[in-house]
């Protein structure tokens, strides 16, 4: 097990990272996700030495990471790292067998044993094909699979991972990850460095966000990627949703915080639900508009997207009509909005409110789409509003088109 | 800097003009003296005019150099050639001398203005010579440059021993010494010819003459020590012409009887054994190697008969 | 396919040692005076069983054998040396005398010559001596300035080289102006020559070259791996630093032994293991011993070719490696172009 208790370390006297806590055991794929210079590739240096640890204690199965030798540490500690440097002609062969140079004796010679341990590594990184081929001739991704084959030629208990995908195919970026999660349920303890949140989230057991050197927060991946999250950390309005085949967490990103509009170039109500509004969401805030958006539901996908883009909204758990207090919200929202878009979405009691305070709010608005009775489940009431609506106000089919009509409609406010 | 530089060969050009403006005016004939030339036997001294001044003297460069008036005023750029002036009894003319000058000691008090190698030309004009002895070599472009700030110059550089006579000749005749010159010139051939009679009797014997250890040099024909070994009675084993670089094989397979170094290049004859390959030697086992001072053998001025001397001595120490 | 690479280094091996066999028969036959291989053996078994022979016997055992047998080990040594600076810099164009190893050794040997002047039969045992500690102490000087908390970094050596190296030529220089009775000798020094080659000058270097040698090839294994970066090295369990500054100490005791009798004898450093590396391949375990004894059997011939190529003047060894390196240089560019 790996572990750092209250470490501070960098490079020379600048500290780099401080005060940080983690805990690897074998078994487990442990991510560290943040931004450029957080300190992600600090912490891994600090493990293989060439970083160096200032206070705290770095150990390895209870050993001081920091007292020991490098080949001591090699014995137990393999690195991919992000690039390697391939500049002689070493046959794909001679440079996964360089791996257990700490596995042989001093001056002794490979034994068929070592050459057995380089060729099964050659098989499980699908490098085979290559190895007698000159490595300063192959790929970016074909030598980033031969460093992962050298490190597993140490016969390691630990894995460091400095984004060893970063590199690779589609194809191979699969493979390298699902080897990696089975080596882990084998009983190693893998760190790895991702910088694709949403493969962190996918082949992580826990996760680690580092943030101008210190751990902002750790958990399960569900846990940590949070909005709040990545807008604090990373500055950046994403969606955080489920992904529909593998049911991991995916992450969309829609805005950088510094590409928001100091000034709102107005503010739009939108009703809307189901994940009908959500692109026109993302143009609006890219466009820098404040968007209100009534009332949605957990689990509606407008919701996500409303949350993460900092919409204004009320948040609903239940189906029913809402009571008095909300419903004036949402018609105060709507009211103070320089415009208004409609979508033909289905409308029940809950969200009627958006559907009536539109309509209360008086003025022109956007409607999107073709209403049809099917989307009426509040007895008429919903085609009834959305008929009365329909005379002073602008039709359109999209989000585009319902874009440039709102960017008409508040330029065109008095 | 350039300025500097400027204001300074003004300041020489200008002090040329006023000497030679101070010389007083040629007449316009110029009286074209006979040369004296020693020859290997007898000299015919007594036949040699008085010069006149102005006269024309043919150097050893092959330049004809005209002597206006009397130099009083002499610049040596050799040891070689300060010694002849001294021989001739003019060392209270000399205003400059090379840091190798070394005879007579009286020298040690006359101004130094530069080395051997280059002489320093400012030093050179602050002297105000009338007259400037040269050698040729390395010397060729310091001559170009003193003539060209209007300096009189004679180069000497005698390449046989009889050379050497003919070289106190000019040196006299340029300075008016033409009496003492011919005292000189009678004076060293009669220490030759104490020298060709020892030896006459003996046979030549082979003989090698280290100049220079690292690379090793030696000489050959041609040259002035090489001519002296002739002379002394000895058998020079090496064939090439002029100042020639040997190898230690060749060296071994010629095994010359006599071994010689020039001080400049061994210390001590006992340093010749320590080196290796050379313990071999006839000559070192026979304990005939011998270290001669360069200031004789090699300086070609009037003691040039006293290095002839201890060559053939070495060559020939049964004949002494 | 072990088996196949381990046969192959045995043949490239036993060829090499074949060549310098010939290499050596071939110096010290053939010179001013010639002598064909079977007098050379003969020769050779007269001096072993004491017999005396004719003159050409001297020339032989006194001169050829012992001449041949520095170039054969001044080669080796410069050769290996150069293979180790390549492996710690990384880089297949750097040369042993890098780190200004050779100026420190000129300082040396111009501080000798000098001081011998008036005593020159001390010169044969004061001019190693001092260019092997002029050498030394310059490697030591630029470790020193190179190295920061512990570590050495390439391009601090370089620089800290770079630097000295001018230092101590500037110095040469100038005592070389007060002196200049002596600048001949210095200069004839400087230039790399053998002609001052001795029994006691074989068994000084002997031992350096073996232990310098031997040692590093007992490392092959770590030399590769230095190869892929400090950082890689250290994740593979290579104590990078110490074994960088044990490396360089070996590397720099071969050429202070090949500089302090020989001179300055440039590109056998550079061009020997470069050749090497590009037909044999960069693993150590053959590169090593195959550039040591490659090295040898070129500077055998060079040596020759400086004897006998204007016979009886000596050309100095460093000219005729100089004459080799430029067009060897023009080679591999020409060569990079084609591949271009």
């Amino acid at each position: 097990m790996l572990s750092f208790e209250n470490v501070t370390a960098g490079y020379g006297d600048t500290a780099i990272v401080r005060d940080v806590s983690l805990v690897v055991p074998p078994g487990e794929i442990v991510g560290l996700v943040g931004p450029n210079g957080a300190g992600k590739s600090t912490l891994l240096r600090a493990i293989t030495g060439s970083a160096d640890v200032h206070r705290g204690s770095l150990t390895l199965n209870g050993t001081s990471l920091a007292n020991m030798n490098a080949r001591d540490r090699a014995r137990s500690v393999g690195v991919v790292p992000q690039s390697v440097e391939a500049t002689f002609s070493f046959s794909a062969r001679e440079f996964v067998l360089m791996g257990r140079h700490v596995r042989m004796t001093r001056f002794g010679t490979a034994s068929a044993h070592d050459h057995d341990v380089v060729q099964e590594m050659l098989e499980l990184t699908d490098t085979a094909y290559l190895a007698d081929d000159p490595v300063d001739t192959l790929s970016g991704g074909d030598l980033q699979r031969l460093a992962l084959a050298q490190a597993l030629a140490q016969e390691p208990d630990v894995l460091l991972l400095d984004e060893a995908t970063s590199h690779l195919d589609l194809n191979h970026r699969l493979q390298v990850l699902n080897l990696v999660r089975r080596l882990a349920d084998e009983g190693k303890a893998v760190l790895a460095v991702f910088h694709d949140l949403d493969l962190a989230a996918r082949y992580t057991d826990r996760l680690a966000v580092v943030h101008e050197g210190g751990i902002f927060s750790a958990g399960g991946p569900s846990d940590v990627l949070t909005p709040a999250m990545l807008r604090s950390v990373f500055g950046v309005r994403a969606v955080v949703g489920a992904d529909p085949v593998t049911g991991s967490l995916s992450v969309t990103p829609v805005l950088r915080e510094q590409d928001v509009p100091p000034e709102s170039q107005g503010s739009v109500f939108i009703a809307a639900g189901g994940g009908a509004g959500s692109h026109l969401m993302g143009l609006l805030a890219l466009e820098g508009f404040s968007v209100s958006a009534g009332v949605l539901n957990h689990g509606d996908m407008d919701r996500e997207v409303a949350a993460s883009l900092m919409v204004t909204r009320v948040d609903l758990t239940a189906y029913d009509t809402p009571p008095e207090e909300i419903r004036t919200q949402v018609l105060d929202m709507a009211r103070k909005a320089d415009a208004r878009v409609v979508f033909a979405v289905p409308y029940g009691p809950a969200n009627l409110a958006n559907l009536e305070a539109a309509a209360a709010a008086e003025g022109p608005l956007v409607l999107v789409g073709t209403w049809s009775e099917e989307l009426d489940f509040t007895h008429g009431e919903a085609t009834k509003l959305w008929r009365s609506l329909q005379a002073d106000s602008i039709q359109v089919t999209d989000a585009r088109r319902a874009l440039a009509a709102v960017r008409g409609l508040v330029h065109s406010e008095p | 800097m350039q300025f500097r530089k400027m204001l300074v060969s003004l300041f020489v050009i200008v002090l040329a003009v006023l000497v030679l403006t101070g010389c007083s005016s040629a007449s316009d004939a110029e009286t074209e003296s006979d040369l004296v030339e020693s020859s290997s036997a007898d000299d015919s001294s007594t036949d040699v005019a008085e010069a006149l001044f102005p006269v024309t003297v043919t150097d050893d460069a092959g330049r004809e150099v005209t002597v206006e008036s009397e130099p009083m005023r002499i610049v040596s750029l050799a040891p070689a050639n300060t010694e002849i002036v001294a021989a001739l009894g003019l060392i209270d003319r000399l205003v400059g001398v090379t840091t190798y000058d070394d005879y007579p000691p009286e020298v040690a008090d006359i101004e130094k203005i530069g080395d051997f190698i280059t002489p320093n030309l400012e030093a050179i004009a602050a002297a105000e010579p009338d007259l400037v002895l040269a050698t040729t070599g390395v010397q060729a472009d310091v001559v170009t440059q003193l003539e060209d700030l209007g300096a009189v110059v004679i180069a000497i550089d005698p390449q046989t021993l009889a050379d050497v006579a003919g070289a106190v000749a000019v040196v006299g005749q340029a300075t008016g010494a033409v009496s003492e010159a011919v005292e000189v010139i009678a004076d060293m051939n009669a220490a030759i010819e104490e020298v060709r009679t020892a030896v006459s009797a003996e046979e030549p014997v082979s003989c090698f003459l280290e100049i220079a250890q690292d690379p090793l040099f030696t000489v050959g024909d041609g040259t002035l020590l090489a001519d002296l070994l002739t002379i002394a009675g000895g058998d020079n084993v090496v064939a090439e012409p002029g100042y020639v670089g040997y190898s230690l094989e060749q060296l071994i397979t010629d095994d010359p009887v006599v071994y010689m170094a020039t001080l400049g290049s061994m210390s001590d004859p006992a340093d010749l054994a320590v080196r290796p390959g050379f313990d071999g030697l006839s000559a070192v086992a026979a304990d005939r190697v011998y270290v001669l001072d360069d200031n004789l053998v090699s300086r070609p001025g009037p003691r040039i008969v006293e290095g002839l001397r201890l060559i053939a001595e070495a060559l020939h120490p049964n004949a002494f | 396919m072990v088996d196949q690479s381990r046969a192959r280094s045995v043949t490239v091996i036993t060829a090499l040692f074949a060549v310098l066999l010939v290499a050596i028969v071939a110096g010290v036959g053939l010179g001013a005076v010639s002598v064909g291989p079977t007098e050379v053996f003969a020769a050779i078994g007269r001096a072993l069983s004491g017999e005396s022979g004719p003159v050409s016997d001297a020339v032989i055992i006194d001169l050829r054998l012992p001449r041949v047998l520095l170039a054969a080990l001044v080669g080796a040594c410069l050769a290996s040396a150069g293979v180790l600076y390549q492996a710690i810099f990384r880089n297949p164009l750097a040369d042993p005398y890098i780190l200004g190893v050779s100026s420190g050794a000129g300082l040396g040997a111009i501080i000798a010559i000098v001081s011998t002047t008036t005593a020159t039969g001390l010169r044969y045992g004061l001019v190693p001596a001092g260019a092997f500690a002029g050498a030394l102490a310059t490697i030591l000087v630029v470790v020193r300035l190179a190295s920061r908390r512990g570590r050495l970094e390439t391009t601090s050596l370089l620089l800290a080289g770079v630097a000295i190296s001018y230092i101590l030529a500037a110095l040469t220089s100038f005592i070389m102006v007060l002196f200049r009775q002596s600048m001949a000798s210095v200069v004839f020094w400087m230039m790399g020559g053998l002609t001052s080659a001795s029994w006691r000058y074989v068994g000084m270097i002997a031992p350096m070259f073996v232990i310098g040698v031997v040692v590093p090839l007992l490392y092959t294994r770590q030399l590769n791996i230095m190869l892929l970066g400090d950082e890689r090295a250290s994740q593979l369990g290579i104590e990078v630093e110490r074994f960088k500054r044990i490396t360089l100490a070996f590397a720099s005791l071969l050429v202070a032994a090949a500089v302090s009798v020989s001179g300055l004898i440039g590109f056998i450093g550079l061009m020997t293991p470069h050749i090497v590396r590009l037909i044999l391949g960069p693993d150590h375990r053959l590169l090593l011993p195959a550039s040591t004894l490659a090295g040898a059997s070129i500077m055998v011939f060079a040596d020759l070719l400086a004897r006998t190529a204007l016979a009886p003047i000596e050309v100095p060894v460093g000219i005729v490696t100089a004459l080799l390196g430029g067009p060897f240089f023009i080679w591999l560019l020409v060569r990079r172009e084609g591949v271009r």
